[in-house]
């Protein structure tokens, strides 16, 4: 079961941090940060900005966990998988998350 | 003992019942597999049939064939029935056939689950099936959404028996899908460590793990809107706080998923069926597999491609583009893996092989085409029209039914025993393959000059006439190829003759053993320390046959196999099935019973039914079968291991890890919708807020710790060898209180026809309640237990399975308590 853990973990995190950074948006908008100014920005655009920094960074910790010794796992092949998959999480979590950099506006 | 006596012995232990009564008490895998393959292949003819009358109406303008109410509820029909009748239940079919023979094991976890999905599904396929006859289906499309589909403007039962059916055939998904993961986990041959497992079981695995995540919100989503018809409960309804796109997301947060929740198998066929036909070894196992998971999970990050034209802001839109157009690249993993596969081997053109090239063609285009539509302003121009339903049949058809036909004629030789013999599956596979290309690649164009979907008519100077009229025909010709195909199927089944054990020289386990296959699968349970053990070793299948492995001597009438460590696939328990039984069709029968109550709106049936359920269940789970003595088993190869009933962790309480979490996912799922009403929905904040109770909110909480606190105690009192007495009544103590906090809160909803928020905060509370009644109910059986004592008396395993329960019912109702007697601070 922790074998099964260690493969699906990267990504269900890169579910979680896309579905946090999507529900994100959807509260501040509702919430009108974007007309409350910060530092010649909005609220909402540092909030997103942020927020995907955070985002990238947990992904780096998983990936910088399943590499280490104590959570690595024993059989090759499923520490090859994990960690593939860590990456794979990052690209996509900097992938899909880069429109919180580009468009943070509610329009 | 020798191999023939052997035979006799384990064909009398593992054998269904004679005759009729056979098919409704069987629980063997092999016959429940081949009974969803069939009935599945049946709903693919009646949804074939639906697709030619779409056809045939389409191919004329202004065609008198039928008017628009009838054109209505064919195409609704027409989807439902392909996705939720055919393509999940041909995967579950298939996997439960194939798994045990696969994985080298002789059935699945819990055989009278399977029996009981299949009997859920051929229930809710019949309701559905019933509409159509009655001239009363849904009529809104396969994704039914509000407000078309509330009850101001469907007001007939046609929209009931779409949430209904669909969600009592979903029961019979969950089911399997739980079946899966633990029979891939715990049941294998001993040595299959994870990198030793045939693909196809990867495949499986991960598209059971989806389905336990994508179903739930389609299950929330369709009780929602059953309330809302039913009792006006306003969750999809602007005015009264409520939004209709909370509906779309409910949906689609299930719909994407899905469409890979078809794929996936597929993929898994091809990877299984290909090496062999290039007499060669799959090429990038490891990749493929992470592509695999990496697919599953991106494929959660899509949803919303659904919803690019419902206005919601362009950021939103650009993560779910992103996401949308990155899923071509685990996609693509799999295709240069296959491709790279063909390149080291040798092909021969075989029929699978055909009909695998004709899925490269065919999904490829669809896949370009899905990456065409990710893109939100082709999007705004192509949504609704036809040409989104020819890129839909490009993955689906190409995607899924290619690949499913390859393996039906790779398999056919395991399913029967015999040697194909008729050459009318080549001129099949043209006829189909030709017929669908024409017809749908003609759909891509009339989509682009304008053609909306879900017409019943069109006007003559549109344009549109001879390219309808060429996709009609061709999608005729492809009707007379499945046809063939049947045909084909029909003679091999009545008239080929017999043929050898393993023709294409495949390496996985299904093809060591006589076909077609006995009850039993394996005379002996091999040892498994390759990924192709019959091609390491050709004499497997004989050495398995005079019993040199495990389980070799048949013990009474016991049904015996092995669980292995899920990991290093080392040897763990031995475990005892049950034998033959109607209890599972009985439980199907009153479920079915529950949701017709629903249906019909006699709502008196339904606590009586779920009565029936609660009996039922719990016959169920005392009539476990068991050794005659405890302790450890000899099972053969000189080694001893307990019974899996005597472990701590039994295989129900792995069935219970996954089923709760699919519930959890459906929580979840609530938990969201509320967000998001609270968020994002108009005509928010509610006229008045549920106040906070500090009493509800102490009962409710110390009831749910007591209840966990009981039950742990419970379980150190069991490994120590003492009754748990006090631990259960405890526990009992806490859930009621628990139950009485809660109910306390519902009354206090208010008028929940009134306004979306109070009803969502009766759904909150009503979903906790009913978790702690089973708490209550498992917990009484375990106080009931120990009570009687003696053999009766629990083991860790009972106690365990309780408490994962009881603990999850305690979480429900400590944050339904809590997020929503706050909500009035929360503004
Ligand atoms: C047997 C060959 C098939 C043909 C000729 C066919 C034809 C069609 C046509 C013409 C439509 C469009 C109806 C309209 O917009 O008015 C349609 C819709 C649809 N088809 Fe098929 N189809 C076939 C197989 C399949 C398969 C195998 C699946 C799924 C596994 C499928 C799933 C769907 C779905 C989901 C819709 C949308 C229904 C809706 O709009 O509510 N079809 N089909
Ligand atoms: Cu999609």
């Amino acid at each position: 079961m922790k074998e099964i853990v260690r493969i699906v973990i990267a990504m269900l995190v890169w579910l979680a941090v896309f579905s946090a950074l999507y529900g994100l948006e959807g509260v501040g908008c509702a919430a009108g940060w974007h007309r409350i100014p910060v530092n010649g920005a909005t609220l909402f655009q540092a909030a997103m900005t942020i927020a995907f920094f955070v985002a990238l960074l947990i992904l780096v910790a998983v990936l910088v966990a399943l590499r280490a010794p104590r959570f690595r796992s024993a059989s090759p092949f499923v520490a090859h998988i994990s960690i593939v998959l860590a990456v794979a999480a990052l690209i996509a979590g900097a992938w899909t998350l880069f429109p919180a950099l580009a468009l943070s506006h509610c329009a | 003992m020798n191999a023939l006596a052997r035979h006799r012995a384990l064909s009398r232990i593992w054998s269904s019942e004679p005759g009729w009564r056979g098919v409704i008490s069987t629980v063997n895998h092999s016959d429940i597999g081949r009974m969803f393959l069939l009935v599945a292949t049946l709903f693919f003819l009646i949804g074939g049939v639906l697709a030619m009358l779409i056809r045939t109406q389409l191919a004329t303008p202004h065609s008198a064939f039928v008017a628009p109410a009838i054109y209505d509820q064919i195409f609704t029909m027409h989807g439902t029935v392909m996705m939720f009748l055919f393509a999940i239940p041909l995967f579950e079919g298939a996997a439960v056939y194939l798994l045990p023979k696969l994985l080298g094991t002789r059935d699945l976890a819990y055989p009278r689950l399977s029996a009981y999905g299949f009997w859920c599904y051929v229930f809710g396929g019949l309701m559905l099936v019933f509409a159509m006859l009655a001239g009363l289906a849904p009529d809104s499309g396969w994704f039914m959404y509000p407000p078309l589909s509330s009850s101001a403007h469907s007001p007939g039962v046609n929209a009931d028996f779409w949430l209904i059916g669909v969600t009592f055939v979903e029961v019979s998904a969950i089911a399997a899908a739980v079946e899966i993961c633990v029979s891939i986990l715990k049941f294998r041959a001993p040595g299959m460590s994870l990198d030793l497992m045939p693909i196809f079981a990867w495949y499986a695995l991960v598209t059971a793990l989806m389905i336990l995540m994508g179903f739930p919100p389609l299950i929330l989503g369709s009780i929602l809107l059953e309330l809302e018809r039913a009792f006006g409960f306003p969750f999809f309804e602007s005015a009264l706080g409520g939004s209709p796109l909370l509906w779309q997301h409910l949906f689609w947060l299930f719909g994407h998923p899905e469409v890979y929740i078809i794929f996936l198998p597929a993929a898994g066929v091809i990877s299984t069926v290909l090496p062999v036909m290039a007499r060669t070894r799959l090429l990038g196992y490891r990749w493929i597999v992470a592509a695999a998971v990496a697919l599953a999970f991106l494929s959660f990050g899509l949803w919303v491609h659904h919803m690019f034209a419902t206005g919601i802001p362009h950021m939103g839109l650009a993560f779910f583009s992103a996401a949308s157009t990155l899923v071509a690249v685990p996609t693509g993993i799999q295709i240069f893996a296959w491709l790279g596969t063909l390149w080291k081997g040798q092909p021969r053109l075989t029929l699978p092989m055909l009909y695998i090239i004709g899925f490269f063609f065919t999904f490829v285009i669809g896949g370009l085409t899905g990456v065409m539509v990710a893109i939100v302003p082709f999007d705004w121009q192509a949504h609704d029209t036809a040409f989104v339903t020819a890129h839909l049949h490009y993955v689906l058809f190409g995607g899924f039914v290619f690949p499913m036909l390859a393996g039906l004629y790779y398999w056919l030789p395991q399913f029967t025993g015999r040697k194909r013999f008729f050459r009318i599956g080549e001129m099949a596979f043209w006829l189909i393959f030709l017929g669908f290309n024409g017809a749908f690649l003609a759909m891509h164009w009339v989509g682009l000059l304008g053609q909306r979907r879900r017409i019943a008519w069109y006007p003559e100077d549109a344009g549109w006439t001879e390219i309808n009229l060429m996709s009609s025909i061709s999608a005729f010709i492809m009707a007379i190829g499945v046809a063939m195909v049947v045909f084909d199927i029909a003679l091999h089944a009545l008239l080929a003759i017999r043929g050898s054990r393993n023709p294409w020289g495949a390496g996985t386990l299904e093809w060591a053993m006589p076909t077609p296959p006995a009850a039993y699968n394996f005379a002996s349970i091999p040892i498994v320390g390759d990924r192709e053990p019959l091609a390491k070793d050709p004499a497997l299948a004989n050495k398995i046959a005079r019993g040199e492995y495990f389980l070799g001597a048949p013990r009474g009438d016991l049904r015996e196999t092995l669980t292995v460590d899920a990991a290093s696939g080392r040897p763990e328990a031995l475990v005892i099935f049950p034998g033959n039984s109607t209890l599972p069709i009985a439980l199907a029968a009153a479920t079915g019973a529950a949701f017709l109550g629903a249906l019909i709106r006699v709502y008196w049936v339904i606590p009586l039914a779920l009565l029936f359920v609660v009996g039922l269940s719990l016959r169920w789970g005392w009539s476990q079968r068991q050794a005659t003595h405890s302790g450890l088993q000899n099972v053969g190869r000189a080694t001893l291991l307990p019974q899996a009933i005597e472990t701590d962790r039994s295989p129900g309480w792995w069935g219970s890890v996954f089923l709760l979490g699919a519930d959890t996912v459906l929580y979840g799922s609530l938990f969201f919708g509320y967000a998001f009403l609270w968020t994002v929905g108009p005509n928010w904040p509610p006229p008045q807020w549920l106040s906070l109770s500090i009493l509800e909110l102490a009962l409710g909480l110390i009831g749910a710790a007591a209840a966990a606190v009981g039950l742990q105690a419970a379980a150190r009192a069991v490994s120590r060898g003492s009754p748990p007495s006090l631990g259960v009544l405890l526990a009992l103590t806490g859930v009621a209180i628990t139950i009485a906090a809660l109910a306390m809160t519902l009354t206090r909803a208010g008028q929940l026809t009134d306004y979306a928020y109070g009803a969502t905060i009766f759904v909150m509370i009503a979903y906790a309640l009913i978790h702690a009644a089973i708490a209550a109910i498992m917990t009484s059986s375990l106080a009931y237990r120990t009570w009687r004592g003696g053999a009766a008396r629990p083991r860790t395993s009972n106690v365990n399975i309780v408490r994962l329960w009881t603990d999850y019912a305690a979480f429900v109702a400590a944050t339904s308590l809590i997020a929503t007697q706050f909500s009035s601070y929360l503004t």
